[in-house]
Protein backbone atom coordinates (compact mmCIF):
# COMPACT_ATOMS: atom_id res chain seq x y z
CA UNK A 1 0.00 0.00 0.00
CA UNK A 2 0.91 3.71 -0.84
CA UNK A 3 1.74 5.94 1.61
CA UNK A 4 0.77 9.87 1.62
CA UNK A 5 0.92 12.94 3.49
CA UNK A 6 -1.29 16.00 3.90
CA UNK A 7 -0.35 18.79 6.11
CA UNK A 8 -1.52 21.95 6.40
CA UNK A 9 -0.72 25.68 7.67
CA UNK A 10 -4.17 27.71 8.36
CA UNK A 11 -5.77 29.83 11.05
CA UNK A 12 -8.02 29.08 13.49
CA UNK A 13 -11.65 30.23 13.47
CA UNK A 14 -11.68 34.05 14.32
CA UNK A 15 -13.64 33.51 16.62
CA UNK A 16 -12.48 31.56 20.32
CA UNK A 17 -12.85 27.89 20.75
CA UNK A 18 -14.73 27.10 17.54
CA UNK A 19 -14.23 24.25 15.87
CA UNK A 20 -13.11 24.19 12.11
CA UNK A 21 -12.16 21.03 9.69
CA UNK A 22 -8.75 21.57 9.35
CA UNK A 23 -8.40 17.96 7.01
CA UNK A 24 -10.85 16.51 5.56
CA UNK A 25 -10.01 13.11 3.55
CA UNK A 26 -12.82 11.07 1.33
CA UNK A 27 -11.88 7.72 -0.75
CA UNK A 28 -13.95 6.36 -3.56
CA UNK A 29 -16.40 3.80 -2.25
CA UNK A 30 -14.63 1.01 -2.60
CA UNK A 31 -11.25 1.98 -0.39
CA UNK A 32 -9.97 2.13 3.27
CA UNK A 33 -7.73 4.62 4.09
CA UNK A 34 -5.51 3.74 6.80
CA UNK A 35 -4.54 6.72 9.20
CA UNK A 36 -1.10 6.10 11.56
CA UNK A 37 -0.22 9.48 11.98
CA UNK A 38 -1.18 13.03 12.94
CA UNK A 39 0.23 15.60 14.22
CA UNK A 40 -0.90 19.12 15.56
CA UNK A 41 1.95 22.17 16.02
CA UNK A 42 1.64 25.39 16.61
CA UNK A 43 3.32 27.94 14.14
CA UNK A 44 2.08 31.43 15.67
CA UNK A 45 3.97 34.10 15.74
CA UNK A 46 3.17 34.70 19.39
CA UNK A 47 3.99 32.04 21.75
CA UNK A 48 0.59 31.58 23.75
CA UNK A 49 -0.13 28.84 26.31
CA UNK A 50 -3.53 28.02 25.91
CA UNK A 51 -5.26 24.54 25.39
CA UNK A 52 -5.83 23.35 21.68
CA UNK A 53 -8.43 20.86 21.45
CA UNK A 54 -7.82 18.14 18.36
CA UNK A 55 -10.66 15.40 17.26
CA UNK A 56 -10.24 12.86 14.52
CA UNK A 57 -14.24 11.61 13.15
CA UNK A 58 -15.91 9.81 10.66
CA UNK A 59 -18.54 12.06 8.73
CA UNK A 60 -21.01 11.31 6.37
CA UNK A 61 -21.44 14.63 4.80
CA UNK A 62 -18.70 17.19 4.09
CA UNK A 63 -18.10 20.30 5.76
CA UNK A 64 -17.64 23.75 4.18
CA UNK A 65 -15.73 25.34 2.60
CA UNK A 66 -12.13 24.30 2.37
CA UNK A 67 -9.36 24.07 -0.37
CA UNK A 68 -8.51 20.82 -2.31
CA UNK A 69 -6.00 19.09 -0.34
CA UNK A 70 -2.27 18.18 -2.32
CA UNK A 71 -1.24 14.55 -1.34
CA UNK A 72 2.74 14.02 -1.49
CA UNK A 73 3.75 10.75 -2.09
CA UNK A 74 5.85 8.97 0.91
CA UNK A 75 7.62 6.56 -2.21
CA UNK A 76 7.81 9.24 -4.95
CA UNK A 77 7.82 5.93 -7.17
CA UNK A 78 4.02 5.27 -6.13
CA UNK A 79 0.97 5.47 -8.31
CA UNK A 80 -0.80 9.17 -7.12
CA UNK A 81 -3.30 8.97 -4.54
CA UNK A 82 -6.84 8.02 -5.71
CA UNK A 83 -8.16 9.94 -1.96
CA UNK A 84 -9.47 13.27 -2.84
CA UNK A 85 -10.10 16.03 0.12
CA UNK A 86 -9.69 19.39 1.32
CA UNK A 87 -7.75 21.60 3.93
CA UNK A 88 -8.53 24.59 5.48
CA UNK A 89 -8.25 27.29 3.61
CA UNK A 90 -6.10 30.65 5.06
CA UNK A 91 -8.28 32.00 7.45
CA UNK A 92 -11.36 31.07 5.88
CA UNK A 93 -13.76 28.91 8.05
CA UNK A 94 -14.21 25.18 7.40
CA UNK A 95 -17.36 23.76 8.82
CA UNK A 96 -17.46 20.56 10.91
CA UNK A 97 -19.44 17.79 8.47
CA UNK A 98 -22.35 15.36 9.79
CA UNK A 99 -20.12 13.34 12.63
CA UNK A 100 -20.69 9.45 12.95
CA UNK A 101 -18.03 8.10 14.84
CA UNK A 102 -15.50 10.17 17.16
CA UNK A 103 -12.15 8.32 16.79
CA UNK A 104 -9.60 10.32 19.15
CA UNK A 105 -10.24 12.99 21.39
CA UNK A 106 -7.51 14.93 22.99
CA UNK A 107 -6.37 18.66 23.93
CA UNK A 108 -2.70 19.56 24.00
CA UNK A 109 -1.21 23.20 25.64
CA UNK A 110 -0.08 25.58 22.73
CA UNK A 111 3.43 25.41 23.74
CA UNK A 112 3.29 22.11 22.78
CA UNK A 113 3.09 19.63 20.31
CA UNK A 114 0.38 16.73 19.84
CA UNK A 115 1.24 13.54 18.03
CA UNK A 116 -0.40 10.00 17.61
CA UNK A 117 1.63 7.34 16.00
CA UNK A 118 -0.34 4.05 14.92
CA UNK A 119 1.39 1.50 17.33
CA UNK A 120 0.53 -1.31 14.88
CA UNK A 121 -1.74 -2.13 12.14
CA UNK A 122 -4.88 -2.53 14.47
CA UNK A 123 -4.38 0.43 15.80
CA UNK A 124 -4.73 2.39 12.44
CA UNK A 125 -8.27 4.93 12.27
CA UNK A 126 -9.97 3.50 9.20
CA UNK A 127 -12.08 5.70 7.00
CA UNK A 128 -16.01 3.82 6.52
CA UNK A 129 -17.81 2.98 3.21
CA UNK A 130 -18.59 6.81 1.80
CA UNK A 131 -17.41 8.55 5.07
CA UNK A 132 -14.65 10.94 5.45
CA UNK A 133 -12.27 10.92 7.51
CA UNK A 134 -11.62 14.12 9.73
CA UNK A 135 -9.34 16.36 11.68
CA UNK A 136 -10.90 19.25 13.75
CA UNK A 137 -9.34 21.55 15.39
CA UNK A 138 -10.49 24.39 18.09
CA UNK A 139 -8.09 26.37 20.18
CA UNK A 140 -8.45 28.70 22.58
CA UNK A 141 -7.15 31.46 20.95
CA UNK A 142 -8.98 33.49 17.91
CA UNK A 143 -7.03 33.09 14.48
CA UNK A 144 -3.95 31.31 15.90
CA UNK A 145 -1.71 29.96 13.18
CA UNK A 146 -1.32 25.88 13.67
CA UNK A 147 0.25 23.47 11.34
CA UNK A 148 -1.80 20.05 11.14
CA UNK A 149 -0.71 17.22 9.18
CA UNK A 150 -1.69 13.51 8.98
CA UNK A 151 -0.05 10.34 6.97
CA UNK A 152 -2.15 7.38 5.67
CA UNK A 153 -1.96 4.82 3.14
CA UNK A 154 -4.93 3.39 0.83
CA UNK B 1 21.33 -0.48 1.88
CA UNK B 2 24.74 0.39 2.82
CA UNK B 3 23.89 1.47 6.17
CA UNK B 4 22.52 4.10 8.48
CA UNK B 5 23.76 7.63 9.35
CA UNK B 6 23.36 10.52 11.31
CA UNK B 7 24.59 13.88 10.45
CA UNK B 8 24.22 17.13 12.65
CA UNK B 9 23.82 20.37 11.96
CA UNK B 10 24.39 23.35 14.70
CA UNK B 11 23.27 26.42 13.88
CA UNK B 12 23.48 29.80 15.74
CA UNK B 13 21.25 32.44 15.65
CA UNK B 14 18.03 31.17 13.62
CA UNK B 15 16.00 33.62 13.13
CA UNK B 16 13.21 34.87 10.12
CA UNK B 17 14.60 33.86 7.22
CA UNK B 18 13.91 30.16 6.33
CA UNK B 19 17.29 28.38 6.56
CA UNK B 20 18.62 24.75 5.42
CA UNK B 21 20.36 22.88 8.06
CA UNK B 22 20.75 19.57 6.64
CA UNK B 23 21.21 18.67 2.90
CA UNK B 24 21.60 14.98 1.50
CA UNK B 25 22.45 14.39 -1.90
CA UNK B 26 22.75 10.73 -3.34
CA UNK B 27 24.29 9.77 -6.11
CA UNK B 28 21.74 9.70 -9.33
CA UNK B 29 21.39 5.10 -8.89
CA UNK B 30 21.05 5.27 -5.16
CA UNK B 31 17.86 5.96 -3.25
CA UNK B 32 18.00 7.17 0.66
CA UNK B 33 15.35 7.32 3.24
CA UNK B 34 15.28 9.64 6.36
CA UNK B 35 14.21 7.90 9.81
CA UNK B 36 14.79 10.14 12.00
CA UNK B 37 14.75 14.17 12.90
CA UNK B 38 15.70 15.65 15.96
CA UNK B 39 15.44 19.25 16.92
CA UNK B 40 16.36 20.44 19.76
CA UNK B 41 17.68 23.96 20.97
CA UNK B 42 21.32 24.53 23.00
CA UNK B 43 21.17 28.50 23.71
CA UNK B 44 22.67 28.70 27.52
CA UNK B 45 20.00 31.24 27.93
CA UNK B 46 16.48 29.74 27.71
CA UNK B 47 14.37 31.11 24.77
CA UNK B 48 10.76 30.94 24.22
CA UNK B 49 9.83 31.46 20.56
CA UNK B 50 8.30 29.50 18.16
CA UNK B 51 10.48 27.86 15.31
CA UNK B 52 9.01 25.70 12.08
CA UNK B 53 10.57 22.81 10.82
CA UNK B 54 9.95 21.70 6.96
CA UNK B 55 11.31 19.00 4.91
CA UNK B 56 11.72 19.20 1.38
CA UNK B 57 12.93 17.49 -1.89
CA UNK B 58 14.67 19.68 -4.01
CA UNK B 59 15.75 20.09 -7.47
CA UNK B 60 18.79 22.27 -6.81
CA UNK B 61 20.91 22.91 -4.08
CA UNK B 62 20.91 25.10 -1.00
CA UNK B 63 23.03 27.77 -1.23
CA UNK B 64 26.19 28.37 1.13
CA UNK B 65 27.39 25.32 2.38
CA UNK B 66 29.93 23.19 4.69
CA UNK B 67 30.09 20.07 3.75
CA UNK B 68 28.96 17.75 6.24
CA UNK B 69 30.21 14.18 7.71
CA UNK B 70 27.54 11.27 7.57
CA UNK B 71 28.70 9.23 10.84
CA UNK B 72 28.01 5.66 10.52
CA UNK B 73 25.92 4.16 13.01
CA UNK B 74 27.85 1.29 12.91
CA UNK B 75 31.40 1.40 12.46
CA UNK B 76 32.11 -1.72 10.13
CA UNK B 77 29.60 -0.08 7.59
CA UNK B 78 31.03 1.40 4.18
CA UNK B 79 31.21 5.26 4.04
CA UNK B 80 28.33 7.00 2.85
CA UNK B 81 27.79 7.92 -1.12
CA UNK B 82 25.21 10.57 -0.55
CA UNK B 83 26.90 14.43 -0.59
CA UNK B 84 26.32 16.15 2.58
CA UNK B 85 25.94 19.53 3.39
CA UNK B 86 25.28 21.55 6.60
CA UNK B 87 25.08 24.76 7.90
CA UNK B 88 26.25 26.56 10.53
CA UNK B 89 28.07 29.49 10.75
CA UNK B 90 26.12 30.92 7.88
CA UNK B 91 22.65 29.53 7.38
CA UNK B 92 21.71 28.22 3.71
CA UNK B 93 19.74 29.42 1.67
CA UNK B 94 16.73 26.97 0.42
CA UNK B 95 17.17 24.90 -3.14
CA UNK B 96 14.01 24.68 -6.00
CA UNK B 97 11.34 22.91 -4.03
CA UNK B 98 9.34 19.98 -5.62
CA UNK B 99 7.47 18.23 -2.39
CA UNK B 100 6.79 19.37 1.02
CA UNK B 101 7.10 16.08 3.30
CA UNK B 102 6.96 16.60 6.14
CA UNK B 103 5.88 20.87 8.17
CA UNK B 104 6.13 21.31 11.84
CA UNK B 105 6.35 23.50 14.69
CA UNK B 106 7.67 23.73 18.15
CA UNK B 107 8.64 26.25 21.30
CA UNK B 108 12.12 26.00 22.11
CA UNK B 109 11.94 25.34 25.38
CA UNK B 110 11.26 22.34 24.15
CA UNK B 111 12.46 19.39 22.01
CA UNK B 112 11.43 17.70 18.71
CA UNK B 113 11.77 13.66 17.38
CA UNK B 114 10.00 12.35 14.31
CA UNK B 115 10.89 8.59 13.86
CA UNK B 116 9.57 6.56 10.97
CA UNK B 117 6.47 4.17 12.36
CA UNK B 118 7.65 1.68 9.64
CA UNK B 119 9.56 1.38 6.43
CA UNK B 120 6.44 2.74 4.35
CA UNK B 121 6.74 5.79 6.82
CA UNK B 122 10.39 6.70 5.79
CA UNK B 123 11.12 10.06 3.98
CA UNK B 124 12.77 8.77 0.72
CA UNK B 125 14.56 10.93 -1.80
CA UNK B 126 13.67 10.65 -5.73
CA UNK B 127 16.08 10.76 -8.48
CA UNK B 128 18.44 13.50 -8.73
CA UNK B 129 16.97 15.22 -5.84
CA UNK B 130 17.99 15.99 -2.54
CA UNK B 131 16.53 15.67 0.75
CA UNK B 132 16.49 18.64 2.71
CA UNK B 133 15.63 20.06 6.17
CA UNK B 134 15.04 23.77 7.04
CA UNK B 135 13.65 25.93 9.71
CA UNK B 136 12.46 29.30 10.37
CA UNK B 137 11.94 31.15 13.74
CA UNK B 138 8.57 33.12 13.51
CA UNK B 139 9.58 35.83 15.91
CA UNK B 140 13.38 36.53 17.74
CA UNK B 141 16.13 33.80 17.22
CA UNK B 142 17.12 31.18 18.75
CA UNK B 143 20.20 28.01 18.60
CA UNK B 144 19.05 24.62 17.01
CA UNK B 145 21.18 21.31 17.19
CA UNK B 146 19.28 19.68 14.10
CA UNK B 147 20.04 15.32 13.96
CA UNK B 148 18.70 13.49 10.84
CA UNK B 149 19.45 9.75 10.47
CA UNK B 150 18.91 8.26 7.22
CA UNK B 151 19.69 4.93 5.28
CA UNK B 152 21.34 4.69 1.99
Amino acid sequence: MAQFTVTVNATAHSTINTEDTWIELLPPANVSILLKRIRVSFAHTTVSDVPCRIRVTRSSAAGATGTAATFVKRRPASPAAVTGGNVKNGTSAFTVGTVVDVLMDSVVNTRGIFEWVSRDEDDYMTSGVNQRINVLIKVNLASMVLNAECDFEE
Amino acid sequence: MCGQYVVRATVPSLSSSESTFVEIFPPANVQVAIKRIKITFPSTVVTDVPVQIKVYRTSAAAGGSSAGTAISKSPTNATSVSTIKVFTTAAGTIGTIVDKVLDMALNSKGAFEWIARDKDDYLWSNANQRLTITGIVQSGATDVIAEVEYIE
